[in-house]
């Protein structure tokens, strides 16, 4: 039965599911409370434009003081510390799906009614359609089919090709895991192709994902996604973190997909597990991005999720999301227990976004709730609910983890455009504590303690993976990332730190690499001073270990990619041991430029954000 | 032969131990001794170690914890025979003094001999004020070997240098002296400054010059409990230390030092209990952190103890975290939490902010290679961050609703450095060195905790900047550096990151 001549749901159509919302103050799942919140807090954004959020953080006592009273909030309390649980824990019955919006590059938005015979299995129909099943004969989904007929969503488009490589990194907090013949797909958060990427860099489509099983990490809408999950059809194994009971901080949604007409829903709890095929799916603690790090109001209200250990094959991959750390426990401690219970860990797939800020400023988030969760005496108190790099890099080396690919902050243009991760095709300042670059994960990796002079790199190798990548990993343990055809990275790479220039790299900084080593002979014969072959060996070990050409076979692969001989190659790694040397011997002149440079570099910055 | 020989100031009277345990005390440093001998021996032909460091070190590591070397000191793996973990505390005795003054640049080794150590005390008191040659053989017999290694002079020392009389001076290092009208209490006095540095421009605040009625000792390690400085004060100083309820590797059990020489005033306090001094209260809180991991350690119950002190006075409340920061039992952070919550908000945290990233390979230096004992395996490649950071003191500060947070326990004054503690004050290394962190970054994370877009938002917490020799004056947020002569930093300040820059250029620059 191919679908390639029938219509079926085009690629490039993007479905959000709308619902009715009947509770008063509205839940978590319709983003009505959402919206609410973001309005009961006028006041602190008024004052963020007035006097800048500086003014807030520094006054937050007596502001939240006055904010959480007012109206709208104060309903949120039943006294002092104290909230009212009807407030969260809305009746999760008084939402209800009621309408699908449609957007398709180059038109409007459309709202299509979900017809009452079609409520409760949306998820059959559109995974039927998804699949190039026939218009149907009954009545409700007849109009439905015909609604999206009308507004051009149907249409004979080929299935895309299979992805490459072991895992594919779709993009944000979607992996694709292949174990055995089983192909595990995480927190599918797919956004549609459009003209406004580049042509050879377009988005993974959902039906290149082909779950055999889905899991998900948490509620949260980019890593819960009704419109990706519903192209996967009524049937596919889901695997979603057991919720107590819905509220503010969570969506139950094992009851929202069966809701939708999902008919294979497994809610895990922490420590369960299940096998599916060659994979073994094993559900452990999501610790982190709750609403503080310490105590809060109404612990028992999470933000419920599970991170993920996927194994099978002789492959063991680990996935945390947005973890980190909270009152009931640290992504650091589970790491070890993990390495422990189940043994070393292959790839990592880890968030590192920090997210370090103060409660006043959650109004500015997409977890604008976590305000109200948080107790008087940690107004003031930073809260880094998320891991960063250098905590990413602690809990991969207790998982004794191969590699770790820093993840779940959007990465290529679909994502930034709606303000999910830092843009990465023009050179900003990096928000370490909010919106970081992947970078910083390889940059923390390559830097983590110093001995002497040297700087120390962890054993965990850290690997960039943009989205659209897959990587490879080898028998010998080594791992390649490969781009999928129609999904190559088209922005220039982060400076690797090497010494040879990168295709993205400035040709005037490498240029300058040159004119140093031809430089930094004369300067050392001057001192009196010369390189010895040992120092060379030790930088040559150094860089191999940092790009993973430890082993001489892969070394001589590379070189011969390169087109490098080795005498080439010693040659560059002598001059650069020369150009460290006279570094070194300039370093308090250098370390009393260096803030000045600083200070030049920023001029082309601010020019770019103050052009008219 | 009556005349009066004072000892000189810079003279500093370490003690060297006899040591009869099977595998060395902590007191002595003879474990460290031996474990970094067998480890000299295991990384031989390993290359050297800064060569494919972590991952070739591991077979090194493994060597170095088979049998006939650390494997001996097992009962089984990650099980320390007792007798190494709890060196019998009475097989460790005083032996001699290691005196070096400045003007000697070599250290003369003097026996105790006849002399008990019990009546170290009260021999250096006297000799502090002025001391004819002794009477008693062994008290003479000292008196003379101090004589012939220069550390005495027959001048009367010159007055005290005024170290002010602001209610809080920061002497340096992890020492901070505190007083009302009525009383002076020290936290952790360490003194090695020597001659060069009492003739300069910028002189080091002399402890026992200003004097103290009660000594704060947060924990046992050389920087914090300093024998040669506790000295000079006296048989009958009060001294409140942390309790111990048995000597062991990570902790010395200081009640018993310090009455072994002869200290008659000594308060051991439990976590949780408090006492007083004059007018102020001094409650001593959970130490977390500086232990061997931050978290799964061979022997857990067996822990560096220590106390954070919080202490109540006329003029304020302080509180001196020291080398704090999380491990398997708890969270430096917590404790600023539930303490503020019973004690209140604090006027000013003395915060440490060395964080020490170490892999636990690192640990095997003279110093502290114990520290490796207590490391299980699993563990070698994992970094060990065993004391807060900049943004972990930051977050201690907060929590504890401090008005100001002084950066502190990190040296800060050449005659630190000088003795391999702290970086060197005038700025050459990195702001943000692992091992040696400058203060000014945590003023500089204090700016840049957060940000919205390019908008950095800084703590609701205040840094003061304080320098070796600086008073602080004020309460809360309001409080500022006094400075001056002759304690006034000669140094410029180090120059910050420009806004805007990217924080990886400047701070690996």
């Amino acid at each position: 039965m191919s679908a390639d001549s029938q219509p079926r749901l085009r690629d490039d159509v993007r479905l959000d599911v709308n619902y009715q919302d009947r509770d008063p103050y509205g839940t978590a799942v319709s983003g009505k409370a959402l919206q609410r919140v973001k309005r009961d807090a006028g006041r602190l954004r008024q004052l963020w434009q007035e006097r800048g959020i500086q003014y807030t953080v520094t006054h937050a006592r007596a502001l939240l003081e006055e904010v959480l009273s007012g109206d709208g909030f104060r309903d949120f309390y039943r006294g002092p510390e104290v909230l009212r649980e009807e407030r969260v824990y809305p009746d999760p019955r008084a939402a209800q799906p009621i309408s699908l919006t449609i957007r398709r590059s180059g038109l409007a938005p459309a709202v299509v009614d979900l017809p009452a015979s079609v409520g409760h299995e949306v998820a059959r129909w559109l995974g039927a359609w998804q699949a190039g099943e026939a218009a149907p004969r009954q009545p409700g989904a007849r109009s439905l089919w015909d609604a999206l007929e009308r507004l051009g969503c149907l249409a004979p488009e080929a299935a895309p090709p299979r992805l490459t490589g072991d895992a594919t990194f779709v993009g944000h907090a979607t992996v694709v895991i292949r174990v055995g013949s089983t192909t595990v797909v995480v927190d599918p958060f797919v956004l549609p192709r459009g003209p406004a990427y580049p042509e050879g860099y377009q988005p993974l489509a959902a039906s290149s994902l082909r779950p055999d099983v889905v899991v998900i990490t948490h509620s949260h809408a980019d890593h819960f996604d009704a419109g990706t999950l519903l192209r996967f059809g009524a049937h596919v194994r889901i695997v979603v973190p057991a919720v107590a009971r819905e509220s503010l901080l969570a969506i139950d949604m094992a009851y929202r997909l069966r809701e939708l007409g999902f008919t294979n829903v497994t809610a895990l709890r922490w420590f369960d597990e299940i096998v599916v095929g060659d994979a073994t799916i094993r559900a452990l603690p999501f610790y982190g991005e709750q609403p503080t790090t310490e105590s809060v109001l109404l612990p028992e209200a999470r933000n419920f999720g599970n991170t993920y250990c996927i194994e099978g094959n002789g492959r063991r991959y680990v996935v945390l999301a947005d973890a980190g750390r909270d009152h009931s426990g640290d992504t650091c401690t589970l790491a070890a227990g993990i390495a422990g219970r189940y043994g070393p860990v292959d790839v990592l797939f880890g968030g590192y976004r920090s997210w370090a800020i103060y409660p006043v400023q959650y109004p500015l988030t997409s977890v604008p709730f976590h305000l109200l969760f948080v107790p008087r005496a940690q107004w003031t108190v930073r809260q880094e609910i998320m891991n960063n790099a250098h905590a990413l890099l602690d809990a991969a080396e207790r998982m004794q983890a191969r590699f770790v690919v820093p993840y779940a902050d959007g990465g290529a243009p679909w994502y930034w455009e709606r303000g999910l991760g830092p843009r990465l095709d023009v050179r900003e300042p990096d928000n370490v504590h909010f919106e970081p670059r992947p970078d910083q994960v390889v940059e923390a990796a390559r830097s983590r303690s110093a001995f002497g002079a040297l700087a120390l790199a962890s054993p965990v190798r850290a690997l960039l993976m943009r989205p659209g990548d897959s990587l490879q990993l080898g028998a010998d343990g080594d791992a390649r990332v490969v781009a999928n055809d129609g999904h190559r990275w088209p922005y220039g790479e982060a400076d690797a730190g090497g010494l040879t220039g990168t295709d993205g790299e400035p040709q005037g900084l490498t240029r300058k690499r040159v004119l140093l080593r031809l430089l930094s002979w004369a300067e050392l014969a001057r001192r009196g001073e010369q390189v010895d072959e040992a120092e060379v060996q030790l930088v040559s070990d150094q860089l191999r270990r940092i790009h993973g050409l430890h082993q001489a076979g892969s070394m001589r692969a590379w070189l011969a990619d390169a087109g490098l001989s080795s005498a080439e190659y010693t040659d560059i790694v002598r001059d650069w041991c020369a150009v460290v040397k006279v570094e070194t011997a300039f370093q308090q002149e250098i370390q009393a430029l260096i803030g000045g440079q600083n200070a030049f570099a920023s001029m082309r910055l601010f020019a770019g954000s103050h052009s008219p | 032969v009556t005349a009066r020989y004072f000892l000189r100031d810079t003279v500093r009277i370490d003690l060297s131990y006899r040591d009869d345990t099977a595998w060395g005390s902590a007191v002595s440093g003879r474990i460290d001794r031996l474990i970094v001998g067998m480890a000299g021996k295991a990384f031989r032909g390993s290359n050297g170690q800064a060569r494919d460091f972590l991952t070739s070190a591991q077979d090194s590591l493994r060597r170095l914890c088979q049998p006939g070397a650390l494997g001996d000191l097992y009962l089984r793996p990650g099980v320390l025979r007792s007798e190494c973990l709890y060196p019998d505390e009475q097989l460790v005795r005083p032996r001699s003094l290691v005196v070096s003054a400045s003007q000697a640049d070599v250290a003369s080794e003097l026996p105790l001999g006849e002399l008990a150590p019990r009546e170290l005390a009260g021999f250096f008191v006297d000799l502090r004020h002025g001391m004819p040659a002794p009477s008693s053989a062994g008290a003479r017999a000292l008196w003379q070997g101090l004589l012939n290694a220069g550390a005495l002079t027959p001048a009367e020392p010159e007055p005290a240098v005024s170290a002010g009389d602001q209610p809080v001076t920061f002497v340096g290092h992890a020492t901070v002296l505190l007083r009302d009208e009525a009383t002076r209490l020290l936290i952790d006095p360490l003194f090695v400054a020597d001659q060069a540095d009492l003739r300069d421009r910028y002189a080091p605040v002399v402890p026992w010059r200003v004097g103290a009625d009660a000594v704060l000792i947060t924990h046992s390690h050389g920087d914090h409990y300093d024998p040669s400085t506790l000295l000079r004060f006296g048989p009958d100083i009060r001294l409140i230390v942390p309790y111990v309820a048995r000597e062991s590797l990570l902790a010395l059990d200081l009640a018993y030092r310090l009455r072994e020489l002869g200290f008659r005033n000594v308060t051991a306090l439990r976590w949780g209990e408090e006492t007083s001094v004059g007018g102020f209260r001094i409650v001593a809180l959970p130490f977390y952190g500086e232990q061997p991991t931050t978290e799964h350690s061979h022997h857990p119950e067996v822990r560096n103890a220590g106390n954070v002190y919080l202490v109540e006075g006329r003029h304020g409340r302080y509180a001196f975290t020291a080398d704090s920061g999380r491990d398997g039992a708890g969270d430096v952070r917590s404790v600023a939490r539930e303490a503020r919550q019973s004690f209140g908000p604090l006027d000013i945290l003395f915060a440490g902010f060395r964080n020490w990233s170490l892999y636990p390979v690192q640990y095997l230096n003279p110093v502290f290679a114990r520290y490796f004992l207590f490391v299980p395996p699993s563990e070698w490649t994992v970094r060990q961050s065993i004391m807060n950071d900049a943004d972990a003191a930051l977050d201690t500060a907060e929590a504890w609703n401090a008005g100001v947070v002084v950066p502190y326990a990190n040296g800060g004054a050449a005659w630190y450095h000088r003795r391999l503690i702290g970086p060197a004050p005038e700025g050459r290394g990195n702001l943000d060195d692992p091992f040696d962190p400058y203060p000014e970054l945590v003023a500089d994370r204090c700016e840049r905790r957060s940000m919205v877009g390019a908008t950095a938002i800084g703590s609701p917490v205040r840094v003061v900047l304080a320098r070796p020799g600086d008073g602080l004056v004020g309460k809360g947020r309001d409080t500022a550096v006094a400075r001056k002569a002759p304690h006034a930093w000669p140094y410029d300040e180090r120059r910050r990151r420009p806004a805007g820059a990217p924080p990886h250029e400047a701070l690996h620059g």
